[in-house]
């Protein structure tokens, strides 16, 4: 998987088409699908590959993740409709070379009828055909739990990544969801929706150690979502991810947001660089772009290397007291 | 520390006739010289008697290193500091000149582990920026490029913020060390004015400054200018997330008394707090010669409970322009200099 290139035409094109003929991006869903569409079912899946090729000789995996279920509202389908930003601004940039992308969908194993959806690491248009064979689920358990642990685990074990085999290089995970996560991925539901089955239940903790040898891990709280201020959500992520989880204040800027989070730990702009390039492309996500990496970009801004200018390592200690 | 290890340095920082004789030739090891000399020969720890000495230590040091040592290079520029840094309560500002490009000021903490809240600043100064009305930005300093800096040798880290120099500017602290009787209030009154303003611009953008105080008041005598600086105790809108408290993050010790309640009882900021420690610093300014009528609107901006103070400072504003029509009629502009010598 993987080859191929993207061209931001086609897809113009294709939602132009769509407009004309009223038909949503959604079409699988909106067509009264009720099961998982067998592109995307990860059940007996071995591996998602993402592999270099004569036209991508460094291939970049980027996972996508989403909650698909009630709480998030619109969030999906304002995904979907930005999703040419994403990898155009990656590409024209230069802020990734060889971007291979890959979209999956979230939704609670204990009561949903796809609780996890992944489709291939793409590099191209061929990406757009997954998202339209999403369903989205539109319910959700009521527990403010999703089974993102099953989806960690899929990532965590059925993904082969050549940045990572080939050169050490670590791709990206990116999540977009409102909930907790169960706090193990249970052996009986990875049967049941993954295939295989290991001894024991794994506890998140061990998915996100294992995830994140291979996978720079993000996780994303869109603001106008349903639990989005819940300070639970907020704790549990952060104690999993730290300052990789981000709050994203707009929805319309998610992708402009995974693009510079990549483009900051690529080392490929700062983010200053990164909102101006956005201003130049017409975005006007900058603000709430701005407000979601702030910490990120502190923690990542580029290293100046010199010794200490003179005064400082004398100066005594701040005169200032810590509230 | 015993005494002969003072002496010993004394005597070879005597000896020695350049920097190479002091540090030798091997880059870490210098450092590593010159760290204990400094902590040897230190006016503090010499009782006094080391500051000549400190002095020829601290100047040879500086030619020891004339080449990259004032010299950082990030992505965007490459900064070469020039004299003496301006020591502050949290960091030490030393002043540079990019190429190409005006004086900046890079901001770099004494404690490696206040890094936050020079990034407190920078995320302040941007949401400045960008939510702000732009014809008040004049009123902050403008933030040229935040950096992390790492010591080649030790490996310590620090948060830098780069910020445009301010020319001709003087601060409220030494506004007030010139004018020791206090400053006419009719020449008060255009700096509480802009004051105002200032904090007017800032709440507007979802920015409380956290920290009104005459060293963070810098003001421009001849232009009437004023520009609020040190945003690094600032409360963001924006920082919600990471810092829900919405508390002033720290207090500047000499100044402990100038702050409302709500800050050293650790409650949460509103833009009263900002409003309240705006009268203080101008009140102080005009010492004695405040007339009865500003010190009631003074105290009327300084009840200690926040709620029962203003908080709007654009209405605040205008409450104050109608106070100076009663007291000197309409406004006219009326220069203001600082004596030459202080």
């Amino acid at each position: 998987m993987g080859s191929g290139n993207w061209s931001t035409d086609v897809y113009a094109a294709r939602a132009s088409y769509r407009a004309s003929t009223g038909a949503s991006a959604f079409a699988y869903s909106d067509g009264g699908a009720t099961a998982v569409h067998p592109d995307l079912d990860p059940r007996g899946v071995t591996v998602r590959e993402s592999r270099d090729s004569a036209d991508h000789p460094e291939s970049l995996a980027i996972g996508v993740l989403f909650d698909v279920t009630g709480s998030m509202g619109t969030v999906p389908r304002t995904l979907q409709a930005k999703l040419p930003d994403l990898l155009g601004l990656l590409l024209r940039k230069g802020y990734v070379e060889h971007p291979h992308i890959l979209f999956g969908a979230v939704g609670d194993a204990t009561c949903d009828r796809a609780p996890l959806q992944v489709g291939q690491f793409e590099a191209d248009n061929r990406m757009d055909d997954d998202l339209g064979k999403i369903l989205l689920e539109g319910g959700g358990g009521g527990q403010m739990r999703e089974s993102y642990e099953l989806a960690m685990y899929f990532m965590a074990r059925h993904t082969a990544i050549d940045c990572f085999d080939k050169r050490g290089k670590r791709g990206y995970l990116f999540m977009i969801g409102d909930e907790l996560a169960y706090p193990k991925a249970k052996r009986r539901e990875i049967a049941r929706f993954v295939g295989g089955e290991p001894d024991e239940d794994v506890p998140i903790a061990e998915l996100v150690r294992e995830l994140q040898r291979r996978y720079d891990v993000y996780f994303i709280i869109p603001e106008g979502a349903y639990h989005s201020g819940n300070r639970e959500v907020k704790d549990f992520w952060q104690e999993l991810l730290g300052q990789n989880v981000l709050y994203l204040d707009d929805l319309d800027a998610v992708c402009e947001t995974i693009a510079l989070t990549i483009g900051l730990a690529e080392d490929a702009i700062d983010l200053g660089e990164g909102l101006g390039h956005l201003a130049e492309a017409g975005s006007d996500a900058g603000a709430s772009v701005s407000r979601a990496l702030a910490r990120l970009d502190a923690a990542r801004a580029p290293v100046a290397v010199s010794s200490t200018p003179p005064g400082l390592d004398a100066a005594g200690p701040s005169a200032t007291t810590r509230l | 520390m015993s005494g002969s290890e003072l002496e010993d340095a004394l005597a070879r920082l005597d000896r020695a006739r350049g920097p190479a004789d002091l540090f030798g030739g091997d880059e870490a090891e210098a450092v590593r010289r010159y760290r204990r000399l400094a902590r040897l020969v230190h006016p503090d720890a010499g009782g006094g008697r080391t500051e000549e000495a400190f002095a020829r230590l601290t100047s040879l040091w500086r030619a020891y290193n004339r080449g990259d040592e004032t010299l950082i290079t990030t992505r965007r520029h490459a900064y070469r500091l020039e004299g003496d840094p301006i020591g502050g309560d949290l960091v030490l500002l030393y002043a540079a000149r990019p190429e190409p490009g005006r004086g900046v000021l890079l901001k770099m903490p004494r404690d490696p582990a206040d890094g936050d809240l020079l990034e407190r600043e920078a995320v302040a100064l941007r949401q400045l920026q960008k939510d702000g009305d732009a014809r008040f930005l004049p009123y902050v300093p403008r933030l040229v490029e935040s950096f992390r800096h790492r010591d080649g040798a030790t490996g310590t880290r620090r948060q830098v913020n780069v910020v445009a120099a301010l020319d001709g500017f003087h601060s409220l602290a030494a506004v007030g060390r010139a004018f020791p009787d206090g400053v006419d209030p009719r020449d008060a009154a255009w700096m509480w004015r802009r004051l105002l303003a200032g904090l007017g611009f800032a709440h507007r953008a979802g920015v409380l400054h956290g920290a009104v105080l005459p060293d963070h008041v810098m003001i421009h005598p001849e232009e009437h200018g004023l520009v609020l600086v040190d945003w690094c105790y600032s409360v963001p809108g924006c920082f919600a997330h990471a810092d829900p408290s919405g508390r002033v993050p720290a207090m500047v010790d000499r100044y402990a008394d100038w702050y409302p309640p709500e800050v050293p009882g650790r409650q949460a900021a509103s833009p009263a707090t900002d409003i309240f420690m705006a009268a203080r610093c101008m009140t102080e300014l005009m010492g004695d010669k405040v007339p009865k009528a500003m010190r009631s609107f003074a105290r009327g901006c300084m009840p200690p409970a926040p709620n029962r103070r203003p908080a709007d400072a654009w209405r605040l504003l205008a409450e104050f322009d109608e106070l100076l029509e009663r007291l000197y009629g309409p406004r006219r502009f009326r220069p203001f200099h600082m004596p030459a010598t202080r």
